[in-house]
C-alpha cells in the first residue's frame, strides 16, 4: 500500500467515523487541558502558598508565646525566634525589701519595671552604673531619683523579694537614673532570674512575643516550643498545615483525572477500531498486511489526537492566563511558570501519541482473521 | 496447478475436513457440491490461504502456501485470488468505485492505473453506471456483480466462489454464473461452490464432498 493511498483511506475512515472522531477530540481536548492545568498547580501549590506567606508576613510573624513565663530568653532564641520581647504590666507578688535601710518599696505608690531584655540605657546615671547589654546577666536594681531620695537607699544597698518558700534573692542596687516617664520609679533587672520567678513571686499580668523570621521555620519552631511547654497561635501556621493538605488532594485529583483521560483515550481508541473490525478483516481477506490496517488506524488516532492537543493548546494558553491572574489577584504571586507547562504538556502529548501507537496495533494485532468476523461485523451489507 | 496434499482441518467438536487430495487444472471450471456441513467452505478458504489446515499442504504450481509467511501469503492472495462470498462481503460506506478498487489500493497500483482497471472491470460487469453509489444502496445482484468486479480487478488467475448465488434470485444468479463462465473463458482457474445442481451442471467438474472426504469427483 502507497503512503499517499494510506492517508486518503486514513481521510475516508475519518470521514466515516466523524462522529466518533469529534467525540474523541472534545472529550480529550477538555481532559488534557484540565489535567496539564491540574498537574502544574500541584506543582507550584507549595512554591505559590509560601510565596504568599512570604508576601503577607514580610518581616515575619510575631507570635504571641503562652505559658513561656519560666522560659530562659535563650532557649526561646534557640527554638527559632529572632526576637523575644517580654511584657510586664503587673508586678511581683512579694514584697520587695532593703533590711539595711528598713525601706520597702510599696507598690501602690512605686511603679515598677520589670527588664527582660536588657539594652544599654538611653540615661545618664545620677550615681552608680546603669545598664547596659553587659549587666543582662547581673541580678540588679535601679531606683529613680525621687524613689531613692524617698527610700534613703544609693548604689550599693541590696534589696530582697521574699517568695513563698522563704527563699530569698538579693538585688543590689546599682545605680540611680534620673526620672524618667518611661521606666518608672523602680527598674528590676530579670533576665537572671526568669527561671527562678515562681520562687520569688509570680508576675500578676504579663505578655510574651516572640518573631519568627522565616514563615517556613513555623512547623519546627512550634514542635521545639511544644517540647519546652511554650505554645502560640500564628495566622500563617494554617496555610502551612492545610499546604500538605492541599497538595496531597490536588495531586489525588491529578492523578485520578489523569487516569481517566487514559482511559477515555484507550477507550476511543478501542472504539474507533472495533467498529471497523469486519473492514480490517476484509483488507486483509484482498490481501493487506494486518499491521498495515493497524498503521492506517494509528494514523487515523494520532491526526484526531493531534487535532486535540492542538487545540488544548489555546484552551491551555487561555485558562493558564485567567488561573494566574485569579491567583495574583488573590495572593499578589503568579503562579505558573512556562517551562513547568511545556515540560507537563509535551509528556502528556508524548504518552498519548505512544498510549496510541501501541494500542492500535495490540488491537489489531488480536482481531482474528475469520469469515464469521465480516459476518457478524455486517460488512455483508 | 492447484494441488491439495492430505488436507485435514478440525475444530473443536469435529473434522471439517479428512485427508483431502485434490488437483484443479488451471483454467479449468470446477464446481464443488455436497451436503451443508461437508466442510465444502472449509476446503474454499484453505486454498484461498484464509485459513490453515491442521495438518497437510496445498501447492499453486510448486508453491506451498503453508511455507509462506503472513505477509507473503497477503500478497499471493492479493495477486492471485480473487474471492466471492454469498454474503457479498462488501464495504458498505465504500462507493462501488471504491469497493472494486480495494485490492488495487492493497496492491500499490498506482492511482492513474488504477482508474482504467475498475472502469474495465465494472463495464464488465455492467455497473459502470453505478460507480458512484453507495454499496449499501445496491441490490443483491448488483452487490454480488460489485464483488465479482472487485475478485477480477487485479487480473487474478484463481477465482474462488462461495455460493455466489445463494443469495441471489434465478435471473440475478444466471448472470453471475455467466460472469464465472466467461473468467473461465478467459482462462481462469473457477472454484465454485454450489448447492444447485443446474449450476454445477454449467461446470466442466464436478467434486462432490461428503463428511470432509471427496467422494464424487466427475470431469466432463
Ligand atoms: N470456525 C469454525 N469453528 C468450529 N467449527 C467450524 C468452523 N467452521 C466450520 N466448522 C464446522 O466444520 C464443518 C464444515 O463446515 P463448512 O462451513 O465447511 O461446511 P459447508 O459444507 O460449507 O456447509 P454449508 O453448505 O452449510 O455452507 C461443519 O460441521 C462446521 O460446523
Ligand atoms: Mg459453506
Amino acid at each position: 500500500m502507497r503512503l499517499s493511498d494510506l492517508f486518503s483511506l486514513v481521510i475516508r475512515e475519518t470521514r466515516i467515523q466523524k462522529k466518533t472522531v469529534l467525540a474523541m477530540i472534545l472529550v480529550q481536548v477538555c481532559l488534557i487541558t484540565v489535567c496539564v492545568l491540574l498537574w502544574m498547580t500541584s506543582l507550584s501549590i507549595r512554591s505559590t502558598l509560601s510565596a504568599y506567606l512570604d508576601i503577607q508576613y514580610p518581616e515575619g510573624e510575631t507570635v504571641t508565646l503562652i505559658r513561656a513565663d519560666y522560659t530562659q530568653r535563650t532557649a526561646l532564641l534557640d527554638a527559632g525566634f529572632s526576637e523575644i520581647h517580654a511584657d510586664c504590666t503587673g508586678d511581683l507578688r512579694s514584697t520587695i525589701r532593703c533590711t539595711e535601710k528598713d525601706a520597702v518599696i510599696d507598690k501602690e505608690s512605686y511603679r515598677i519595671c520589670y527588664l527582660w531584655t536588657v539594652e544599654d540605657a538611653e540615661l545618664t546615671a545620677v550615681s552608680g552604673q546603669l545598664w547596659t547589654a553587659e549587666t543582662e546577666e547581673t541580678p540588679a536594681i535601679w531606683l529613680s531619683e525621687r524613689a531613692a531620695g524617698e527610700l534613703g537607699c544609693d548604689a550599693g544597698d541590696a534589696f530582697v523579694f521574699e517568695s513563698y518558700t522563704k527563699t530569698s534573692e538579693e538585688f543590689p542596687v546599682l545605680g540611680i537614673y534620673p526620672e524618667c516617664d518611661e521606666y518608672g520609679d523602680v527598674i528590676v533587672n530579670f533576665v537572671p532570674y526568669i527561671r527562678m520567678i515562681s520562687e520569688i513571686g509570680i508576675p500578676q499580668s504579663y505578655g510574651m512575643t516572640g518573631t519568627v523570621e522565616q514563615i517556613s521555620d513555623l512547623p519546627e519552631i512550634r514542635r521545639t516550643c511544644e517540647a519546652m511547654g511554650v505554645t502560640f497561635s500564628s495566622r500563617a501556621e494554617p496555610w502551612f498545615s492545610s499546604m500538605n493538605m492541599i497538595e496531597v488532594l490536588l495531586y489525588g485529583v491529578s492523578v485520578l483525572l489523569t487516569l481517566l483521560y487514559w482511559m477515555t483515550l484507550l477507550h476511543f481508541c478501542g472504539m474507533l477500531l472495533h467498529r471497523r473490525t469486519s473492514f480490517t478483516v476484509l483488507c486483509c481477506f484482498l490481501g493487506a498486511e494486518k499491521r498495515r490496517i493497524g498503521a492506517l488506524y494509528a494514523w487515523l488516532l494520532c491526526g484526531a489526537f493531534a487535532v486535540s492537543a492542538f487545540l488544548s493548546t489555546g484552551l491551555l494558553l487561555i485558562g493558564i492566563y485567567c488561573g494566574d491572574q485569579a491567583v495574583f489577584r488573590l495572593a499578589g504571586v503568579s503562579c505558573f511558570t512556562a517551562s513547568q507547562t511545556v515540560l507537563v504538556f509535551v509528556l502528556f502529548v508524548l504518552c498519548g501519541f505512544a498510549a496510541i501507537g501501541f494500542s492500535a496495533f495490540s488491537q489489531q494485532r488480536r482481531i482474528k482473521m475469520d469469515v464469521s468476523a465480516l459476518e457478524e461485523g455486517g460488512v455483508s451489507v | 496447478m492447484i494441488t491439495v496434499k492430505q488436507i485435514s482441518r478440525s475444530y473443536p467438536h469435529c473434522e471439517a475436513l479428512k485427508e483431502t487430495d485434490l488437483q484443479i487444472q488451471d483454467g479449468t471450471f470446477t464446481a464443488i457440491v455436497g451436503r451443508s456441513g461437508s466442510g465444502k467452505s472449509t476446503l474454499l478458504r484453505i486454498l484461498g490461504g484464509l485459513d490453515s489446515p491442521t495438518s497437510g499442504e496445498v501447492f499453486y504450481d510448486d508453491i506451498s502456501l503453508q511455507k509462506m509467511s503472513e505477509v507473503q501469503l497477503a500478497a499471493f492472495r492479493n495477486q492471485h485470488i480473487g474471492f466471492v462470498f454469498q454474503q457479498f462481503f462488501l464495504e458498505p460506506q465504500y462507493t462501488v468505485y471504491q469497493n472494486v478498487e480495494m485490492p488495487l489500493i492493497i496492491g500499490a497500483v498506482p492511482k492513474r492505473e488504477r482508474r482504467s482497471l475498475v472502469e474495465k472491470q465494472l463495464a464488465a460487469v455492467g455497473l459502470l453506471h453505478k460507480k458512484n453509489a453507495l454499496a449499501s444502496s445496491l441490490s443483491g445482484g448488483e452487490k454480488q456483480r460489485t464483488a465479482i468486479a472487485r475478485a477480477m480487478v487485479c487480473d487474478p488467475p484463481v477465482i474462488l466462489a462461495d455460493e455466489p448465488c445463494g443469495s441471489l434470485d434465478t435471473e440475478n444468479g444466471a448472470i453471475v454464473m455467466q460472469l464465472l463462465r466467461a473468467m473461465a473463458g478467459q482462462g481462469k482457474t473457477v472454484i465454485l461452490i454450489t448447492h444447485n445442481r443446474e449450476d454445477a451442471a454449467k461446470t466442466d467438474r464436478i467434486i462432490t464432498l461428503e463428511d470432509g472426504q471427496v467422494i464424487d469427483d466427475a470431469t466432463f
